[in-house]
C-alpha cells in the first residue's frame, strides 16, 4: 500500500512540477469561468449594464412641441442605464462613413418636418413619422442594435396612447423557462459550472493520461519500472489515483471561486451533482486510456487529443445547447459521451436542455466506459511497451 | 553551400513543414475544425428562416391574426398549457405563449445563447403588437430598417465566422511556427550548427518566413473553399490586398511567436504561454461574438490584441468590411515592420557566429 501510495505521490508531482499542467489543468478552468460569465453572465441577467450599442444620430431638423419626445426616448436610452452610447453627426453620409467602419452600431436618421408629423400625427390621429434605422447586414451587434431600438420606438407608440387618456389595458407579461428550476430566475454562472466542470476533467483525462503513458513508454521510463517490484494493477492504480487527485484539486479551485466569487450556491452542493461530476471522471478517463491504445507516438496522441478535445467541448453542449443543430452533425452530438454527462449533471440541478431520458443519460457514458476499457485491456502490452 | 542559397532551405523548410504531422495538423487541420464548429454554431443562415412560436389563448381576444401579420413568426395554435409547454421541451417551437385576455406567459428554453436574442426580440415584438391591438393604438412613429453593407458585399454570419477562423488560423501558422524554429531548433543545437555554415542568418531566416507565408496560404484557400462549399459564404477576394494581408499578417504573428520565444527560453514554455494567447485571443478579440457583448473594463483588451486589425484587414480584402486606406496601409506595416525586425534581431542573436 504505501509502495502504491509513493508511487503517486511521485506521479504526481513529477506532473504539477510542469508549467503545463499546472496552466491547463488548475488555473485554465478559473480563468474560462470567468470569462464566460463575463461575457454571457449579462446577456442572462438582470443587469445589462454589460451591453452597450453605438448609435450614431442624424437630425435633419431640430424637434419642437410635440417632437420633443424624440429628444426624451433618445436622452433616455443614451443616459447611463441605457442601452446606447450616442454620437450626434452633421450629416447622413458621415455618420455612414463611421457606421461601414464599425465605430457605429446603428445610425439613426430624424428626417426633416418630423415635429410637424408629430404634432399632425397627434391631432389629426392620421399619418406617421417615419425614422431612418441604418445598421449593417450580417453584423451581430448591428442587426440587435437596430432591433432594440425598433422595440423602444414601439413602446414610446404605446405610451403615446396611453398618456392621449382614455380607457387603456396593460398586458402583463410573464416570462417562465421550461427548463430551468421553476422557483428562481436562471443564473447562467450556475449553468455553466458543470460546463467548466467537465473540460477541467476532459482535458486531464484527454491529455495527462495519455500523454503521461506514452511519454513514460517512449522515454524508457516504463522499462525502468518494470524492473521494480511494482505490479502492474499497482501502475495503473496508481495512475489513475494521480488523475482522480489532479482532477479533484480543480474541482475544489472552482467550486471555492463559484462559491465566494459568484456566489453560486444550492445545486452544486447536492451530493447528486458530486456523484455525476465523479461519474464523468471515470468515463473521460477511460475515454482518454483508449485514446493512448490507438497512439504510437506523442504526435499521434496529441493530433487525437486535440481533435477530440474541441469536438467533446463542443458538439457536447458543454457551453451551448446543441440539439438544434443541422442533422448533418447533430448525429455526432448523439454519439459524443460528453453530451451525456453533461446533461446529467444539469439535469440534476433542475434543468433539461436535452430530448433524451435519464436512462440513456446514464446506459450511453456507461457503454462507452465498458467499450474504451475493453479496447484498452485489449492493447495493454502495446501502450506498456512490453516486449 | 553558397550563402545565398535560398532556394534550398526554402525547399528544405517546406518539406519539414509538410512532413511534420504535428505542424501540419495544427496548421491546416485544427483550424478547419474551428470552422466547422463556430460555422455551424454561429454561422446563421443567408437567408431568414421563420421562428416557430406557439399559442395557446383564451378570453375575449383573438390575437393568433396580429401575430401572423407581423410575417415573422411561424405560428402554431395549441389546445392546452401542457401541450405548449411539452412543445417547448422538445424544441418544437421556439417560444410559446399562454394568452388569458390579460396576461401573456412566454414559455422558452434557457441557456440558448444563439436563440435568446431572437426569444427577447420575439417577446418584445409580441408583447408590443398585442397591447396595440388590443387597445387600438396606432403607431404614431414606425422605424425604416435599412440594411447597408459594410463592404462590397451584404456579408452574412457566415462570412464574419469564416473571416475570424482565418485569422485565427494566420495566428496558430504564425506564431507556433516561429517557437518550432527558434525556439525548439535553438535547444536541440540545429541552429549551432548552421551558425558554423557559410548561410547568411537573412537567408534562413526568409527561408523560414517563406515556407510559412506558404503554409499559411494553403491554410486560407483550404478554409475559404470549405466555407464556400459548407456554409455558402459570399466574400470577393480582393487579391492583392488579400496577399498582402495575408504576408503582413503572418510576419506579424511571427513576430509574437518571437516575443514569446524570447521571453521564455524554454520552448515548451513559449508553447503553453503562446496557447494561452490563442484561448484569451478567441474571447476577446471580437472574431466570434460582437465586442459589444464584454463587459467595458474586458472591451478594452482586445485593443492589445494584433489578431483583431488581422481579422480587420481580411474583412477589408474579402469585401466584408471596408477600412480607409490609411487604416490599411498602416496596420499592414506596423504588422509587417515588427515582424521583419524582431525577426532580424532573433536571427542575429541565434545564428551569427561568435
Amino acid at each position: 500500500m504505501s509502495r502504491m501510495w509513493n508511487f503517486t505521490s511521485g506521479l504526481f508531482k513529477s506532473e504539477i512540477r510542469e508549467f503545463q499542467v499546472m496552466f491547463w489543468s488548475f488555473i485554465f478552468p478559473l480563468i474560462l469561468y470567468f470569462i464566460l460569465t463575463s461575457v454571457f453572465g449579462s446577456l442572462y441577467g438582470d443587469d445589462t449594464q454589460g451591453i452597450s450599442f453605438r448609435v450614431g444620430i442624424v437630425r435633419e431638423e431640430s424637434l419642437s412641441g410635440l417632437g420633443m419626445i424624440l429628444d426624451k426616448v433618445i436622452e433616455d436610452i443614451s443616459s447611463e442605464n441605457g442601452p446606447f452610447v450616442k454620437k450626434e453627426y452633421g450629416s447622413v453620409d458621415e455618420a455612414l462613413i463611421d457606421l461601414k467602419e464599425g465605430k457605429q452600431d446603428i445610425v439613426l436618421v430624424i428626417p426633416e418636418g418630423t415635429s410637424a408629423k408629430i404634432a399632425s400625427a397627434a391631432v389629426l390621429q392620421t399619418g406617421e413619422v417615419a425614422l431612418r434605422v441604418h445598421y449593417i447586414s450580417g453584423k451581430d451587434s448591428s442587426s440587435i442594435a437596430s432591433n432594440v431600438l425598433s422595440e423602444i420606438i414601439d413602446e414610446v407608440n404605446l405610451e403615446i396612447r396611453r398618456q392621449s387618456g382614455g380607457e387603456y389595458v396593460d398586458v402583463v407579461t410573464e416570462a417562465k423557462t421550461v427548463s430551468a428550476r421553476e422557483e428562481k430566475p436562471f443564473d447562467y454562472r450556475e449553468y455553466i459550472f458543470p460546463g467548466v466542470a467537465l473540460m477541467m476533467i476532459l482535458s486531464v483525462a484527454l491529455f495527462n493520461s495519455p500523454i503521461g503513458l506514452i511519454q513514460y513508454r517512449v522515454s524508457g521510463v516504463n522499462k525502468k519500472l518494470y524492473t521494480t517490484p511494482l505490479k502492474p494493477l499497482e501502475y495503473f492504480a496508481g495512475h489513475f489515483a494521480k488523475l482522480i487527485f489532479t482532477m479533484l484539486i480543480s474541482l475544489t479551485l472552482l467550486y471555492l471561486t463559484a462559491i465566494f466569487v459568484y456566489n453560486v450556491r444550492g445545486p452544486i452542493l447536492d451530493i447528486r451533482f458530486i456523484l455525476t461530476l465523479l461519474f464523468s471522471m471515470v468515463v473521460t478517463i477511460s475515454f482518454g486510456l483508449m485514446i493512448a491504445s490507438f497512439s504510437k507516438k506523442l504526435s499521434t496522441v496529441t493530433v487525437l487529443g486535440q481533435t477530440l478535445y474541441q469536438l467533446m467541448m463542443f458538439l457536447g453542449g458543454l457551453y451551448f445547447p446543441v440539439f438544434h443543430l443541422p442533422w448533418g452533425i447533430r448525429w455526432l452530438v448523439y454519439a459524443l459521451p460528453t453530451t451525456y454527462l453533461v446533461e446529467l449533471s444539469r439535469r440534476v440541478m433542475g434543468y433539461q436542455f436535452a430530448p433524451v431520458s435519464l436512462f440513456w443519460l446514464i446506459l450511453v457514458p456507461i457503454i462507452w466506459t465498458a467499450f474504451s476499457t475493453v479496447i484498452f485491456v485489449i492493447n495493454f502490452k502495446k501502450v506498456m511497451g512490453y516486449e | 553551400m553558397s550563402r545565398n542559397s535560398l532556394k534550398p532551405v526554402f525547399i528544405a523548410f517546406a518539406k519539414e513543414a509538410f512532413r511534420n504531422r504535428l505542424e501540419i495538423f495544427f496548421t491546416l487541420f485544427y483550424p478547419m475544425i474551428f470552422l466547422l464548429l463556430f460555422g455551424f454554431f454561429f454561422g446563421g443562415s443567408e437567408s431568414y428562416q421563420k421562428v416557430s412560436v406557439g399559442l395557446y389563448q383564451t378570453g375575449p381576444y383573438d390575437i393568433s391574426a396580429v401575430i401572423e401579420e407581423s410575417g415573422a413568426w411561424n405560428l402554431r395554435l395549441y389546445d392546452g398549457e401542457t401541450d405548449i409547454g411539452e412543445a417547448v421541451k422538445n424544441g418544437d417551437i421556439l417560444l410559446g405563449m399562454i394568452f388569458n385576455g390579460e396576461k401573456i406567459t412566454y414559455l422558452h428554453q434557457e441557456g440558448n445563447l444563439e436563440q435568446q436574442s431572437t426569444i427577447e426580440m420575439a417577446r418584445a415584438s409580441i408583447s408590443a403588437a398585442v397591447e396595440k391591438e388590443i387597445n387600438n393604438a396606432r403607431s404614431f412613429i414606425v422605424v425604416e430598417n435599412i440594411p447597408e453593407t459594410a463592404g462590397r458585399i451584404h456579408a452574412t454570419d457566415a462570412d464574419y465566422t469564416m473571416s475570424g477562423v482565418i485569422a485565427i488560423s494566420l495566428l496558430s501558422a504564425g506564431m507556433f511556427s516561429v517557437i518550432s524554429v527558434f525556439g525548439r531548433y535553438r535547444k536541440r543545437g540545429v541552429l549551432d550548427r548552421f551558425k558554423i555554415t557559410p548561410l547568411r542568418p537573412f537567408t534562413f531566416v526568409l527561408g523560414s518566413t517563406l515556407t510559412r507565408f506558404l503554409v499559411s496560404l494553403v491554410s486560407i484557400v483550404l478554409i475559404l473553399v470549405v466555407s464556400r462549399l459548407l456554409f455558402r459564404t459570399t466574400f470577393q477576394i480582393d487579391w492583392l490586398p488579400f496577399l498582402v494581408s495575408i504576408l503582413s499578417s503572418t510576419l506579424g504573428m511571427m513576430a509574437l511567436g518571437l516575443f514569446l520565444t524570447l521571453l521564455f527560453r524554454n520552448p515548451e514554455t513559449a508553447d503553453a504561454a503562446a496557447s494561452i494567447l490563442m484561448v484569451i485571443v478567441v474571447f476577446f478579440a471580437g472574431i466570434y461574438f460582437p465586442l459589444s457583448f464584454l463587459p467595458d473594463y474586458l472591451r478594452v483588451i482586445s485593443i492589445f490584441l494584433p489578431v483583431k486589425y488581422v481579422a480587420e484587414l481580411i474583412r477589408h480584402s474579402l469585401g466584408i468590411e471596408f477600412v480607409s486606406t490609411s487604416y490599411f496601409v498602416i496596420t499592414n506595416l506596423v504588422l509587417f515592420l515588427s515582424g521583419v525586425v524582431l525577426l532580424y534581431f532573433t536571427g542575429k542573436r541565434y545564428l551569427s557566429a561568435s
